[in-house]
């Protein structure tokens, strides 16, 4: 399964970086394919292109604000979390995302 | 059960076959199990099992601890201390004769070497308290000249969302022109503290705080702190230390990580 994901915290130096951290780590445990664009302090990073959202299964936005470009995943199946939802249980989101 | 931590810096030789052969022969004269923790690869091994401690594949500037366990660990310490500041750098233990220890004597080692100058406190709180004084308390440590505003400022970052991020530690951050420079400011609680989270309690604040505009080292050195509290077995080592000189070590050394010599 292939997912892209866009991580954002309200002060972006601390959160953000976590959630991306954890799903890449849990991804590549449960086989699952995932580019993490952050969005913190230091603006945006690892920027998903148009490309890798077509060929994703699913969006994932793990933010406890409203995230930058979200018009770019109208029309993707889209899934959005909290960040304490990714560092209680980033399996869950994981397989939560896949039973989409 | 008594515990007892050694906090030390490898040198170039790292861990050599006869260092490690002194420590098994010494540990072998306590009845306390002696745990060796390479801090910075976050790899532990038995002392006595001389081949587990080579296998941790440790070089020169790697921090590590000796956690010493048992009913003797007191004088265990004292024994091991001598050990480790004649072969090894020492930066901190348990024992009394710590008066000889201080990272600021060290900060030129690669281990602690920051390229920005920081800010640090640190308070162990002795009476139970609420969440709200506890950030009043680190506004006060954070920034002195603006408690109010950075209190508001915090105030208003656990209001989107708390910032526990489970495994005891809550790490409220701000990035705020109320600083001039970056700070970290932690506290130890004597009992765990409602942190209005589903991941559960706190005994250790880990307050950031940032000057505007961010510099990237400045960013990717806090930012490597807080992705090593990912790490369970990390937060641990943080929440059950006694000494507040070997929480600021395990602290600045991950800032200083990104900045390590990786060969």
């Amino acid at each position: 399964m292939r997912i892209v994901a866009v991580t954002a915290c309200p002060t972006g130096i601390a959160h953000t970086y976590m959630a991306a951290d954890a799903l890449t780590k849990a991804a590549s445990k449960e086989n699952v394919t995932i580019k993490v664009e952050t969005q913190g302090a230091m603006g945006i990073e690892n920027q998903l292109s148009s490309q890798d959202i077509a060929r994703a299964d699913v969006v994932l936005i793990a933010s406890d604000i409203e995230i930058e470009h979200r018009a770019r995943f109208t029309g993707s199946k889209i899934h959005c979390v909290t960040i304490e939802e990714v560092l209680t249980d980033v399996s869950s989101v994981l397989s939560r995302c896949r039973a989409l | 059960m008594i515990e007892r931590r050694i906090t030390f810096i490898l040198p170039q030789d790292g861990f050599v076959s006869w260092k490690l052969n002194r420590l098994k022969t010494l540990g072998a004269m306590f009845r306390s199990v002696i745990m060796l923790v390479n801090v910075t690869q976050m790899q532990r091994a038995n002392a006595e099992q001389t081949l587990q401690v080579m296998a941790l594949g440790s070089r020169e500037y790697d921090l590590c601890q000796l956690h010493i366990e048992g009913s003797d660990a007191e004088l265990a310490c004292m024994v091991m201390t001598d050990f480790v500041a004649e072969q090894f750098t020492l930066v901190n233990t348990a024992h009394k004769s710590n008066v000889k220890t201080n990272i600021a004597l060290l900060k030129q080692l690669p281990t602690f070497q920051l390229p920005y100058t920081l800010n640090f406190e640190f308070k162990r709180t002795i009476l139970p308290k609420e969440k709200s004084d506890i950030l009043a308390l680190i506004s006060r440590m954070l920034a002195p000249q603006s408690v109010v505003s950075m209190y508001d400022a915090l105030l208003e970052r656990e209001a989107v969302s708390s910032t526990a991020i489970g495994n005891q530690i809550a790490l409220p951050h701000v990035v705020s022109s109320l600083v001039d420079t970056p700070s970290l400011a932690v506290i130890q609680l004597p009992s765990p503290l409602d942190w209005q989270s589903k991941l559960g309690e706190v005994t250790m604040v880990i307050a950031l705080a940032l000057p505007k505009p961010i510099e990237r080292p400045m960013l990717q050195s806090f930012t490597c702190l807080t992705k090593s509290l990912l790490n369970p077995e990390q937060c641990q080592l943080l929440t059950s230390s006694r000494e507040p000189e070997a929480i600021k070590a395990l602290l600045i050394h991950r800032l200083a990580q990104p900045f390590f010599p990786t060969e």
